[in-house]
């Protein structure tokens, strides 16, 4: 067969490289960096070493900032220009698709950087610059992380896409601050890593990267692909999760000084939850008869934010007595947050809350347009994880000592305070609720499209 | 409908978005070859069905089958014979025509010469082939078109969905897309193509869908929908066409009369058989001056307005 030597490379990254080649301001950085970068080496050759610095800082830029741009572009570009349709049509799977659009920007890294540090390679050559070679393969792995996860930025919807970028660019500040002094003096290139931490290091970055193109290439995949029964029981998870823990009565257990309890458990599922609802196209995952899971209310298959928010109104208040959280609010001492043997627990549960309230904003405004239909039968379904998986011990913990309990406790499903014993109407309460939730999710959900 | 073996079969497809239900249990069959063409207003729906058939989207319910695979179930199978054309498209900045083109004939799994013949064969067929080294996003809406076209044609697709192609388009660039498709319809291709611009779908296709708010309300070929309605429309000459005009109204056998200048008339007789419509004639010409007389086919647009009102009433 006839092949020419470009037939070998996948049709994306001859794309993608043709574009660039030809993107006027994507050249002209590069080559200035490029040329930035052989002037500092060629002059003052006798300070090498601060050379090498700043050689590594102009690396920085291109590797961890413009390259991670340039991606995030073209994603963005080809999400205005339709021409995703165009590829979701071709044989080209969205695996492909995706990972060459990465692996093509990260080629570009990995050529600038051999053409950027002749210097680099002359001290690797004579033996001297084994710092520099953890250097550069830091910027390399770091530029190479940057660019996955601005390549999803560049598919994610526009307030998610904001919030994103915003979240991105302030690490990825916060990173170059903190790594610049280093590269300019050389620092970091004597940091000792073991062999077991540049594993672990890896591991995660490459993590990183799987997870960011492994959603984003959902955009690319065509709505059959999408609307599959695997995110949907994904979706079920945490309730499913959530039951077992209720119904093992695990009680509350110290983990890092601090008491891990069921709430924690819960927050967490409820925010893994929140988390998939906000990358999946919801609008675009119809449940197809063919495609739902059989045997579950196809209303528990359908994705929705607006159910997390209130779930998050109603944990949030249900988790103090109004008076003991108004109290504290108006005296400004909020004596738990500053509780040093629970700060741990308390700033994980903060940090929590602070991620399901963002995600559910967003969520609130992506969904503006959307069917009303799947708020009511998510509140229903998070009421029910509410009742069957969450417990607010932390809150009865900052109770006063001999305060009752408040009626509406009475529905939280811990049966265990470690403070105060077993509270055995919690137990009827909860399996009460249960069956009134459960009986509703089913008849809202028997044989219609939860659309 | 047409009779089996049909290369599409669409069955009972319901697709909402929200509370709306854009597609609303829509049927029809297309044979191999055939060309047929989806009519309808705005918010019709036809847009949704295209995307559906070529996998862009899933209905909610309801089942298209392509050469007997499942086209929800199997969508990686069925897409390299299916090729799209949308109604609008932005085009990528950077890229000339010809890599615009290489990069499909590669998505396509086209290598070495084969993908460099394929291509030109494309552009050739399209006719433009000259325009290889322009710019994509320095083109034309008419070039636009055709290299959009081009590039549905990549790897031979045999069902060819072309939505709005005429959208747009200048007279003559109209002209050159109803060539093109007339030659794709002598290769053997089938085609749905959607478009408000009635007349010239009535001669790129030989079948009809008409749609109303996600539904089918009529299909057939031209004359199938026009006979359904029943009758023969007639277009007469008269000196005195008031009078004749009047006098066909009050006639209960006599529908749809219209003056048209030049004093001509527009009428459908609505009592079948040709003898009768003799009779009929024969009498009026002796009441009236007629100096012209002829069965009139009816167009396209008077078929789906009619069709409409129908469907309303």
């Amino acid at each position: 067969m006839n092949r020419h030597p470009s037939d070998f490379i996948p049709a994306v990254i001859v794309k993608e490289w043709r574009q660039a080649a030809r993107t006027l301001p994507h050249v002209t950085v590069m080559l200035l960096a490029l040329a930035g970068s052989w002037m500092v080496q060629t002059l003052n050759m006798d300070t090498a070493a601060t050379n090498t610095g700043y050689v590594f800082a102009i690396l920085g830029f291109i590797l961890i900032g413009w390259i991670p741009y340039r991606a995030y572009a073209v994603v963005r570009a080809d999400t205005m220009v339709k021409s995703t349709n165009f590829l979701m049509l071709t044989p080209l799977s969205p695996r492909c698709i995706v990972y060459s659009v990465w692996a093509s920007c990260v080629l570009q890294a990995v050529l600038f950087t051999l053409l950027c540090v002749p210097l680099v390679w002359w001290r690797l050559a004579h033996g001297t610059g084994e710092d520099d070679w953890r250097i550069l393969c830091t910027l390399l792995g770091a530029g190479a992380v940057g660019t996955a996860v601005f390549m999803l930025a560049g598919r994610l919807h526009v307030i998610l896409r904001i919030a994103f970028l915003v979240g991105a660019v302030f690490f990825l500040v916060n990173f170059l601050i903190g790594l610049l002094p280093s590269l300019l003096t050389g620092e970091l290139g004597t940091t000792v890593i073991s062999p077991v931490q540049w594993f672990a290091i890896a591991a995660l970055a490459c993590t990183v990267v799987g997870l960011c193109l492994e959603i984003g290439k959902r955009y690319y995949a065509p709505a059959s692909v999408n609307s599959s029964w695997v995110p949907r029981l994904l979706m079920l998870v945490p309730v499913a999760l959530a039951a077992l823990l209720c119904l093992n009565g695990l009680p509350a257990c110290k983990l890092w000084g601090a008491q891990l309890d069921l709430a924690h458990i819960a927050l967490g599922l409820s925010a893994y939850a929140a988390v998939l609802e906000a990358i999946l196209p919801a609008e675009r995952m119809p449940v197809h008869d063919k495609l739902a899971v059989p045997g579950i209310p196809r209303l528990l298959q359908a994705p929705g934010l607006a159910g997390a928010a209130l779930w998050i109104v109603v944990i949030f208040l249900l988790s103090l007595p109004v008076d003991t959280w108004a109290g504290q609010l108006m005296q400004g001492d909020i004596q738990w947050a500053t509780d040093t043997e629970d700060s741990a627990a308390c700033g994980g549960l903060l940090s929590t809350y602070a991620a399901l309230f963002c995600l559910t904003v967003m969520g609130l405004c992506c969904k503006a347009q959307s069917d009303m239909r799947p708020v009511v039968f998510m509140g229903v379904r998070l009421a029910l994880m509410l009742v069957i998986g969450v417990s607010c011990m932390h809150s009865l913990h900052f109770l006063p000592e001999g305060a009752p309990y408040p009626l509406w406790s009475s529905f939280l499903p811990s049966g265990f305070d470690s403070a105060r014993g077993a509270y055995p109407a919690y137990i009827v309460c909860r399996a009460v609720c249960c069956a009134v939730l459960l009986a509703a999710l089913l008849y809202i959900g028997r044989g219609k499209p939860a659309r | 409908m047409p009779e089996p073996p049909a290369i599409l079969t669409v069955r009972d497809l319901v697709r909402h978005f929200g509370a709306v239900k854009a597609v609303d249990g829509v049927s029809f069959c297309l044979a191999p070859g055939q060309s047929a063409g989806l009519i309808g207003a705005n918010g019709a729906g036809k847009t949704t069905i295209m995307r559906m058939l070529t996998t862009l989207d899933t209905p909610d319910s309801g089942s298209i089958t392509y050469k007997g695979t499942d086209v929800v179930a199997e969508p990686v199978k069925v897409r390299r014979e299916l090729g799209w054309m949308p109604d609008s498209f932005a085009p990528p900045a950077h890229t000339t025509v010809l890599e615009f083109m290489d990069f499909y004939a590669r998505a396509y799994g086209l290598t070495g010469d084969t993908r460099v013949g394929e291509v030109r064969r494309v552009l050739e067929f399209c006719g433009v082939a000259d325009l290889a080294k322009r710019q994509v996003n320095a083109l034309s809406k008419g070039q636009t078109q055709k290299i959009l076209l081009a590039r549905m044609l990549v790897g031979n697709p045999q069902l060819l969905v072309m939505d709005e192609p005429a959208a747009g388009l200048d007279p003559q660039a109209r002209v050159e897309l109803k060539r093109l498709v007339a030659d794709l319809r002598r290769q053997g291709k089938t085609l749905l193509i959607s478009s408000h611009i009635l007349t010239e779908l009535a001669e790129m296709c030989d079948f009809m869908i008409f749609m109303d708010h996600g539904k089918v309300i009529s299909q057939g070929s031209q004359e199938q929908l026009a006979q359904r309605e029943g009758g023969a429309r007639m277009q007469m000459h008269a000196a005195d066409a008031p009078a004749l005009a009047a006098e066909l109204r009050a006639s209960a056998a006599w529908q749809d009369v219209a003056e048209l200048p030049g004093g001509m008339l527009a009428a459908r007789f609505t009592t079948e058989g040709d003898e009768a419509l003799a009779l009929e004639l024969r009498r009026l010409s002796a009441a009236h001056l007629i100096t012209d007389f002829h069965r009139r086919t009816q167009k396209l647009e008077e078929t789906f307005v009619n069709v409409l009102k129908q469907h309303h009433e």
